[in-house]
């Protein structure tokens, strides 16, 4: 079949509206509605591997690793604390001595992380209060309660004995996954539009 | 490095299809293969081999959400690294480059090595890859017959479009203009 000139023109035009139209669908509250979780699983998933992010568009890197204290501290093995009259630290080691003045059990929840394993993860709390919220087509991480808010807030900044663990930000890698479920949406429509 | 017939995969297709058809059809080829593979199927639709026990029991393995389904995903990374890597007239390379982070981890599950010289025996995941009859079913959403100016015009203009988009949608820790933000609150802490 030949076509003139016009009939291109309007059957271009057609097309291209709805591409357009398919494009600016992407963000309905529909559509991140099905994306927000995955991101959230994604971020949560790359933390309790062991990976943080600097900064968005960064490519992800390990955590500094756990200070051994804080491993022995995890497994059970030895408690830490400041004497009170030479405020210096002291390490009570685990025996049955010990065991009668200190508690030696271990609060790491296994589920989520191990004894070495450096995920800002002890309990899994902080980790799980990461939630999403949708809003103007857009869709916002956040914590869902202060306590792991604000301790994330103490990894993202570190201290002068805290290493910084930044983590609440996607990496490289997760920009492109996101970019591919959007995508997904719109391939699809494409084919059956040329199909057509 | 890491030898290309291991990570990438040619697939032929007929010689009238110009440029813009090669590439969207290609972006489609990509698609296919990664939804199989994450539904734990294999070049044909084959199952892959059973996950070993240990690493069913690793942390790594728990904290990803992992099932028994064999679905070459932890990270989801391997599989988000596939792309069209060059069409010409006629064919079509899937796959990897070789200076790839995830090559290594592609040939290892292509040919079940996973850090060995040589395959362990059964443990192959060949996931990269298409049969005719998969190639067939892709290319029945880019007829033949239908093959026009107008048609290619359009792939061009989605393609760009698209393009466009896609890259506006960047993640921003700060500015509320894209389609992820973070909690502000976050950074005003007391430390």
């Amino acid at each position: 079949m030949t076509l003139t000139i016009n009939d291109f023109k309007k059957q271009f035009q057609v097309a291209a509206k709805k591409i357009q139209d398919n494009l600016n669908s992407i963000n309905s509250n529909e559509n991140l509605q099905k994306i927000a979780p995955q991101i959230v699983t994604m971020m949560q998933s790359r933390v309790r591997r062991g990976f943080g992010v600097d900064k968005s568009g960064d490519k992800q890197k390990k955590f500094t690793p756990l200070s051994k204290s804080y491993i022995e501290y995890r497994a059970g093995r030895a408690v830490y604390f400041k004497h009170p009259s030479t405020n210096k630290t002291v390490r009570v080691e685990k025996s049955k001595k010990t065991s009668m003045y200190f508690k030696f059990k271990t609060p790491i929840n296994k589920n989520v992380t191990s004894v070495s394993r450096s995920n800002l993860s002890l309990t899994g709390q902080m980790i799980d209060s990461i939630k999403y919220s949708i809003l103007n087509s857009k869709i916002k991480l956040y914590l869902s309660n202060p306590r792991a808010e604000k301790l994330a807030g103490f990894h993202e900044t570190g201290s002068k004995i805290l290493p910084r663990r930044r983590f609440f930000h996607l990496s490289d890698m997760e920009i492109k996954k996101i970019k591919q479920m959007f995508q997904l949406t719109v391939s699809s429509a494409l084919r059956e539009l040329i199909k057509k | 490095m890491v030898e290309k017939k291991y990570i990438q995969h040619t697939v032929k297709i007929p010689e009238e299809y110009p440029k813009e058809y090669r590439l969207a059809i290609g972006q489609a080829i990509v698609e296919y293969i990664r939804e199989r593979t994450q539904s734990g199927r294999g070049v044909g639709g084959k199952s892959f081999p059973a996950y070993s026990k240990s690493y069913m029991k690793s942390l790594d393995f728990r904290v990803s959400g992992k099932t028994k389904k064999v679905n070459l995903t932890l990270s989801g990374d391997m599989l988000a690294q596939l792309d069209v890597i060059k069409q010409k007239r006629g064919e079509i390379v899937v796959g990897y480059d070789p200076s790839d982070e995830v090559a290594p981890r592609v040939e290892g599950n292509v040919r079940g090595t996973y850090g060995n010289p040589t395959p362990l025996k059964g443990k192959a995941r060949p996931f990269l890859g298409l049969t005719e009859k998969e190639k067939e079913k892709i290319l029945k959403d880019f007829p033949i017959d239908e093959i026009s100016k107008l048609n290619e015009e359009i792939l061009r203009f989605a393609r760009e479009k698209q393009e466009k988009k896609l890259n506006s949608l960047v993640a921003d820790d700060d500015e509320l203009k894209t389609f992820v933000k973070f909690a502000k609150e976050l950074y005003d802490t007391d430390d």
